[in-house]
């Protein structure tokens, strides 16, 4: 391809300038020969574009030789030399962080206009090949962040932003399929999803298949641990918010891929003006392969294979020199559905049709007014619906959600040295729910056979209206290496009618330029689920769990402003939880009747725990070291402390990479964690009404899985070609095929168990074109 | 109901992952231990007070030898156990003792059948409503009845049952179906047959009752939902429990003696059994 590239510059230069040939100064003549023909003289135009993205490469030196003449690139690669004698020469281009570029050209007298294309290739190519404009936004130190181009290529993860977090420091391992991110000894469900910082119902397709937006699409993903700030509420754990990034407003771009589960694409550019827009959309093929595996089963009917897809689309505006608008739309669905042919063997009211079909929407209008002053003015709404549907035989759960979530807050400098937010984040639903189904009683992580369970019926619409208001202050004294964040949120719950304030303080002490030491700590408060206030399946009575934090740290870079080096952050964290709903088996009387308890906020506990995460850039090598050291237990009225069901003392994670020559990229993550608590079942009742033995449970959580241990290794490799690349991968999930369990099933009476294990070696393969 | 579809999914994904089989777990179908199939009671709903209802336990020792078993059954007000409350009436104010002693009327080969049956007589209307509302009175309150049987080396078995009591008002109670037969492709299982059959229950006309559900939302029409469990005591059976109009396959044992024993459930407490020595 390169041999061919002088050809194409012959074609294409620019050569023209008979004016300055016939100007030229004619040479002496050194006999009485006639005189040759004066040097024409030519303009050499042309272009320098990365090979590959065709992105231009501004403000490069481009030669010429022999003579040595030098052009500077203007903002559109474009570099011009005049006055070029005929002949054969040679355009060399050197920059810094991309390969050599000699290439030959020939001069001559012929076209004019024409403008000749250099393609200079990047030594290594990042995960995404596109442009990433503005800087982070991380007002708050506890906040930890990976960007699109550490989560896409992370082994193990399928390039999936939140799966990618659950390497970092204080996340607990997820078991089960699942993978929901369990903050610092929390519950899964005091975790809560943003998308451009408005809530979405769920963030995985299929429960942690993968996340519901194409990772290409997003920017960054933010984790918020213990002592989050006060922008942020309703969410014991703590949050993760997808960033979706710019698009590119200087030329229209995309890829396409697809891979074992999957396909789809990507395109972005620019509508005019400074306006830009990209769009997305996924589908999952998934399902046509289990079909053709799952074909001609005897116990079920694959009627509708698992699928899923996704699309999301933004466009950007730049209104003037203040205002910027982005809109984004973001819609995910995933269905499946099969026949039992007959009633499971565990549970026989698991039987006949099994349909769950889960769809959301999300249209995020966002506008950004950023004054000279400083003065910062941040207007953002969610506006959408949900709907989730499953049917078990003749039983149902029907809930269909409009939703509107708004925020907005102004920032800006009451004195010199003190910055201030004032912010509202509301949220108004509105739910038609309709079931027909058991209630489940779970203890000890335990859950009883749904067939034990009393059917409830129950149809209804509800609003509730989760309103919040937030004022964070910055005050860093003159001279001083403090900087402190007085702050509070105050929250309203419709469904438990309360309001509770919530003061957050943190601080921070600058040791010097490249150690920070960092506090925080704060009130949290969670609304309780839905059925939890729900005044016939539930108990209205119940009141928002909540939860203290606070957490101190450390973080050290040892690069001392070079690119080169290592950074450590360590840190401490506690959370007392108080007023947390677990299930009741009571009675209580209600209007003067006997009616069952079903919920309280009896469940106390508490989750501590040492982090430490290690991080190196050493080009050609990259990687972290994360570790958490944690407790965290739990206490019920009538049982003593327990550990919590997702207590995992020790979790390391191991992450490196090594790109290589012509863009290989060999990663690895190592992970270990201790196996989860779980309850002995010491025997079963039966339960001659309905079928099915009821577990005898030991002590809570007296036992522990033995620990997780898996390694997964990832291969990349690009080609890059002028104008497209090819990007091809290869991503093993558990390597040495370690039988990790993730479960336990036990035998119709409980009299024996077997573990359930997780993935085998699990090998993923995926290509994808860039344009 | 997060917890409902959690456990919904969970359970159907895992029957997908690993073909809804057990592995090598003992198969609920076979009788190869010590163990309750069933209890029915007659009536399963009464009104307050109703004494005289029989209550007959199935039992199956079919690896037992004949061994001596006892049993204990006692009898109290449902503490909730559907909602997590222990299925015993251990300290529970209505707890009463309902018959205890040696198991009789198990026969070889099998050593399974009906047990000796137990008087249960249902509290009065002002202990067994005392707090109620409207609609649990009409829906019934649950009369918990739990069966101990056990052997002399220590192998033991707990069963419960609840018989409903509700308001004299309500005069179309729950009664139990009826079992008329097992049928092997079609005909009467008499003997053992040669090949895999296809095993199917032939139910009573009228067995799956219409009935009203009463909750804050009113009153909604229901008709109940037959299923019929599977019990052999040798040989392969495809499904341990189908619906009441659904088959399923039993590949017999080469030789007999063998049993079969099916047992008739609507899902509201009633039942019925048909067992076959083959």
């Amino acid at each position: 391809m390169r041999s061919l590239v002088p050809l194409a510059l012959a074609a294409l230069l620019s050569v023209a300038s008979p004016a300055a040939s016939a100007q030229a100064p004619v040479p002496p003549s050194p006999s009485p020969s006639p005189p040759p023909a004066p040097a024409a003289a030519f303009v050499l135009e042309g272009r320098l574009l990365e090979r590959g993205t065709k992105r231009p490469v501004a403000e490069a030196a481009v030669f010429l030789l022999p003579g040595g003449a030098r052009a500077q690139t203007d903002a559109a690669g474009r570099f011009i030399f005049e006055g070029v004698l005929a002949g054969e020469h040679r355009i060399v281009v050197n920059l810094t962080g991309y390969r050599r570029l000699e290439e030959g050209v020939a001069v001559n007298a012929g076209r004019s206009g024409s403008i000749a294309v250099l393609h200079v290739e990047r030594r290594t190519y990042a995960g995404l090949e596109a442009t990433v404009i503005g800087k982070a936004e991380k007002r708050d130190d506890t906040t930890r962040s990976l960007k699109t181009e550490q989560f896409l290529t992370l082994p193990g993860a399928g390039g999936d932003p939140v799966k990618a977090v659950q390497n970092l420091p204080g996340v607990a391992r997820s078991v089960g399929g699942t993978s929901q991110v369990i903050i610092q000894g929390s519950s899964p469900r005091d975790t809560s999803y943003l998308i451009d910082d408005q809530n979405v119902p769920l963030v995985f397709h299929f429960g942690g298949l993968t996340s519901v937006i194409t990772p290409e699409a997003i920017g960054q993903v933010d984790y918020l641990s213990a002592g989050y700030g006060p922008e942020y509420g309703r969410a014991l754990g703590g949050l993760i918010g997808l960033r979706t990034r710019q698009p590119d407003a200087e030329r229209v771009k995309g890829f396409v891929f697809v891979d074992t589960a999957k396909a789809g694409g990507l395109i972005e550019g620019p509508m005019g003006g400074e306006s830009s827009y990209w769009l997305t959309g996924r589908y999952s093929h998934l399902g046509l392969i289990l079909r053709a595996v799952l074909k001609d089963q005897e116990q079920f009917d694959l009627t509708v294979a698992p699928s899923f897809a996704d699309a999301a689309g933004l466009a950007r505006a730049r209104l003037s020199d203040t205002d910027e608008f982005r809109v984004l739309a973001v819609a995910s669905h995933d269905q499946l559905e099969f026949l039992l042919k007959a009633p499971l063997r565990s549970d026989p009211a698991v039987r006949g049709n099994f349909r769950n079909e889960t769809s959301f929407y999300r249209l995020i209008p966002q506008w950004v007014r950023a004054r000279p002053s400083g003065a910062t003015t941040r207007v953002s709404a969610g506006l959408g619906q949900d709907f989730i549907r499953v049917d078990v035989g003749g039983n149902f759960f029907d809930l269909e959600t409009w939703t509107v979530s708004q925020r907005a807050e102004h920032e800006w400098s009451p004195a010199p040295r003190w910055t201030s937010v004032l912010g509202v984040d509301n949220e108004f639903v509105h739910a038609d729910v309709g079931l027909r189904l058991p209630n489940v009683h779970d203890a000890g992580g335990v859950s009883d056979p749904i067939s034990a369970g009393d059917l409830q019926s129950r149809s209804a619409r509800s609003d509730s209206a989760l309103a919040g208001a937030y004022w964070r202050n910055t005050i860093k004294p003159e001279g001083s290496k403090w900087t402190f964040s007085p702050s509070a949120r105050v929250d309203h719950f419709s469904a438990t009618d309360e309001t509770i304030p919530a003061p957050r303080l943190s601080a921070r002490f600058d040791e010097n330029e490249f150690v920070h030491w960092r506090a925080a700590g704060g009130l949290y408060a969670q609304p309780p689920e839905p059925q939890e206030t729900d005044p016939e399946i539930g108990n209205s009575s119940v009141k928002a769990p909540l939860s203290w934090h606070a957490t101190l740290g450390r973080e050290q870079d040892f690069r001392r402003g070079s690119s080169r080096g290592w950074t450590l952050g360590t840190g401490a964290f506690y959370r007392l939880f108080d007023r947390l709903v677990i299930a009741s088996s009571r009675t209580v009387a209600r209007d003067g009747v006997i009616a069952p308890e079903r919920y309280n906020n009896e469940g106390r506990g508490d989750a501590y725990g040492a982090e430490l995460l290690l991080r190196a850039d050493l080009a050609p090598y990259a990687g972290w070291v994360s570790y958490t050291l944690s407790r965290s237990t739990r206490r019920e009225p009538g049982s003593a402390r327990f550990p919590f069901e997702f207590d995992q003392t020790h979790n390391l994670n191991l992450v490196g990479a090594r790109d290589f020559e012509n863009n290989w990229k060999l990663s690895a993550r190592a992970r270990f964690v201790t196996g989860n608590p779980r309850t002995p079942i010491t025997g079963g009742v039966f339960d001659a009404d309905n079928d099915v033995y009821l577990p005898v449970r030991g002590a809570f959580f007296s036992r522990r899985s033995p620990p997780f241990f898996q390694v997964d290794l990832r291969v990349d490799k690009k080609w890059i070609h002028e104008t497209w690349i090819l990007w091809a991968y290869l991503d093993v999930q558990n390597v040495t095929n370690h039988r990790n369990q993730e479960g336990v099933r036990y035998a119709y009476d409980y009299s024996r168990e077997t573990r359930v294990t997780g993935l085998p070696v699990l090998p993923t393969f995926g290509v994808r074109g860039d344009f | 109901m997060a917890t409902w579809a959690r456990v919904s999914v969970l359970a159907a994904v895992s029957c997908l992952a690993a073909g809804c089989s057990d592995d090598d777990l003992p198969k609920f179908s076979s009788l190869d231990r010590l163990r309750v199939l069933t209890l029915v009671a007659n009536p399963p709903e009464a009104d307050p007070g109703t004494a005289g209802i029989v209550l007959t336990p199935w039992v199956s020792d079919a690896k037992g030898g004949g061994r001596a078993l006892t049993y204990a059954a006692e009898g109290c007000l449902d503490p909730g156990v559907s909602f997590g409350a222990a299925p015993t009436c251990e300290g529970q104010p209505t707890r009463a003792i309902l018959a205890g002693g040696t198991v009789t009327g198990l026969a070889a080969p099998h050593y399974t059948g009906a047990a000796d049956a137990i008087a249960v007589t249902l509290p009065a209307d002002a202990i067994a409503f005392a707090g109620r509302g409207a609609n649990d009175r009409h829906n019934g309150v649950a009369y918990l009845v739990t069966y101990l049987v056990q052997a002399a080396d220590g192998a033991s078995h707990r069963a419960f049952k609840r018989v409903l009591i509700s308001a004299p008002a309500k005069t179309q109670k729950n009664q139990n179906p009826a079992f008329v037969d097992i049928l092997a492709d079609g005909a009467s299982l008499a003997s053992l047959p040669g090949g895999a059959s296809r095993l199917s229950a032939q139910v009573g006309a009228g067995s799956a009752e219409h009935y009203a559900e009463q909750s804050a939302a009113g009153a909604a029409a229901r008709i109940e939902d037959l299923t019929v469990s599977w019990f052999v005591s040798g040989g392969d059976l495809l499904y341990d429990r189908t619906e009441a109009d659904q088959a399923t396959r039993w590949a017999p044992p080469g030789v007999g003696p063998a049993l079969v024993v099916g047992v008739l459930r609507d899902d509201r407490g009633g039942v019925a059994v048909v067992a076959k020595s083959l």
